[in-house]
C-alpha cells in the first residue's frame, strides 16, 4: 500500500460524511475554446473537491505534490471557488500534465490558456505560466502539514 | 479476492455518497452533439493493438459500433484504481441494458505483470463485462502516450522485495462509436453523475 493509499483511506473512513464537499463552479454556458487568463492556487482536485486534508496552502503541499504525482486530475482553483482542471501544460504531448503541474502544487500561478468546457467540467489547456508567484498561502501553523506531519 | 471487492464496492459506496458535490454536480443533460470547435476532440484516443484477457488480440477497429469507455490502471493498484473501477462497475449497472453498447476497458499500465490471466482474474472481480487489455511494454506505452496517460514504476520505503507501485493518471474516456473522443470522467466522478453522462451520449 502506497502513502497515498494509506492517507486516502485513512482519511475516508474518518470523515465519511457529508458537508465536506467545497463547491464546485457551476455549469455556465461559456463557449469551449475560449481563451483565457486564470489565476488561482493549484492542487489536486480529489483534494480540493472533498474539502480533505485542508486543501489549501502549505498545509497541503505535500499531499498536493503526492496526489498530482499519483495521477490525480490537478486544477486550479481561482479566488471564487472556480475549478480548472489541467489537461496540458505547454507542449506536454505525452501526459495530461500531471508530472509537469506537481512542480508548481500550491503555487499560485496565473495561466493563459483555452478553456474547454465539457458535461459541467472546466477544462484548461495551458498555454503558459505567466506568473508564477511560489507558495503564499501559509496555513501549515493553523492546520499542520498534511496528511502525516513533517 | 472476495475481501478486495468488498473493500472496493466499500470504498466507491463511501465516495459515491460523499461526492454529491464533486466535478459537474450541477450537471444537466444537454445535446451531445460536440461543440463545433473541440480541441479536446484530438487530445484523446488512437489505434491500438492489445490482448484481452482471455488473450485474444484486439484492435480499436474491433470496438467500432460501440462506445468505448477507457481507464488505465494495474491490477496490483492500491490507490486509484480501487475507487475508480467500481464506480464505472455501478454507472454500467445503472444503465441496465443500454450498458450493452459500451465497451469497458480496463488497459494495464503494467504490462510485466498483468498478463492475460491475471486481468481475467482481476477484471471478473469488478464487472463481469470488463474487458481488461494489456500486451507488451510498447503497445502498453503506444496506447498510454495516445490516450496522453503518465505512468511511472517506484519503489517506496514501506515496499518489500518485488513490490512496487506505479503512478498513473485516472481519467476515465468516453470514445464515440467511431472510435473518437466525446468526453471525460474525472477522478471523483460519482456513479449517478458517470451514468447520467453515459446515459445523455448513448441517447
Amino acid at each position: 500500500m502506497t502513502i497515498l493509499s494509506q492517507a486516502r483511506r485513512r482519511v475516508l473512513l474518518s470523515t465519511a460524511f457529508a458537508g465536506l464537499f467545497a463547491a464546485t463552479a457551476p455549469a455556465s454556458a461559456q463557449q469551449s475554446g475560449q481563451r483565457i487568463t486564470i489565476t488561482g492556487e493549484i492542487s489536486d482536485s480529489w483534494c480540493t473537491i472533498s474539502g480533505l486534508m485542508f486543501a489549501k496552502g502549505t498545509a497541503h503541499h505535500q499531499c498536493a505534490v503526492w496526489c498530482a504525482l499519483g495521477g490525480i486530475p490537478v486544477a486550479i482553483r481561482d479566488s471564487g471557488g472556480n475549478l480548472y482542471l489541467i489537461l496540458k501544460i505547454g507542449d506536454d504531448e505525452d501526459s495530461a500534465g500531471n508530472p509537469r503541474v506537481a512542480r508548481m502544487a500550491t503555487h499560485e500561478v496565473t495561466v493563459d490558456g483555452e478553456l474547454l468546457e465539457r458535461d459541467g467540467v472546466k477544462y484548461l489547456l495551458v498555454d503558459r505560466i505567466a506568473d508564477d508567484k511560489g507558495v503564499i498561502t501559509m496555513t501549515q501553523e493553523e492546520h499542520g502539514i498534511q496528511p502525516f506531519g513533517n | 479476492m472476495t475481501g478486495g471487492v468488498a473493500r472496493r464496492s466499500l470504498l466507491a459506496g463511501i465516495v459515491a455518497t460523499l461526492a454529491t458535490r464533486a466535478f459537474g454536480h450541477d450537471y444537466k443533460a444537454a445535446p451531445a452533439s460536440p461543440p463545433a470547435h473541440d480541441p479536446l476532440a484530438t487530445q484523446f484516443g488512437g489505434a491500438f493493438s492489445l490482448l484481452d484477457h482471455t488473450g485474444k488480440r484486439v484492435t480499436d477497429v474491433d470496438f467500432r459500433g460501440r462506445f468505448m469507455l477507457v481507464y488505465f490502471g494495474f491490477s496490483r493498484c492500491a490507490d486509484t484504481c480501487p475507487v475508480d473501477l467500481p464506480v464505472i462497475a455501478q454507472a454500467l449497472d445503472a444503465l441496465g441494458p443500454a450498458a450493452d453498447r459500451i465497451a469497458p476497458l480496463f488497459i494495464s499500465v503494467d504490462p510485466a505483470n498483468d498478463t492475460p490471466a491475471v486481468m481475467a482474474t482481476y477484471v471478473a472481480n469488478v464487472h463481469p463485462r470488463l474487458i481488461g487489455l494489456s500486451g507488451s511494454e510498447a503497445e502498453i506505452a503506444a496506447t498510454a502516450k495516445a490516450y496522453k496517460v503518465h505512468r511511472r514504476k517506484l519503489t517506496q520505503a514501506h515496499h518489500g522485495h518485488g513490490e512496487y507501485t506505479i503512478d498513473h493518471g485516472s481519467l476515465t474516456y468516453l470514445m464515440g462509436p467511431d472510435g473518437r473522443f466525446l468526453t471525460l470522467l474525472p477522478h471523483k466522478t460519482s456513479p449517478e453523475r458517470m451514468a447520467a453522462v453515459l446515459r445523455k451520449y448513448l441517447s
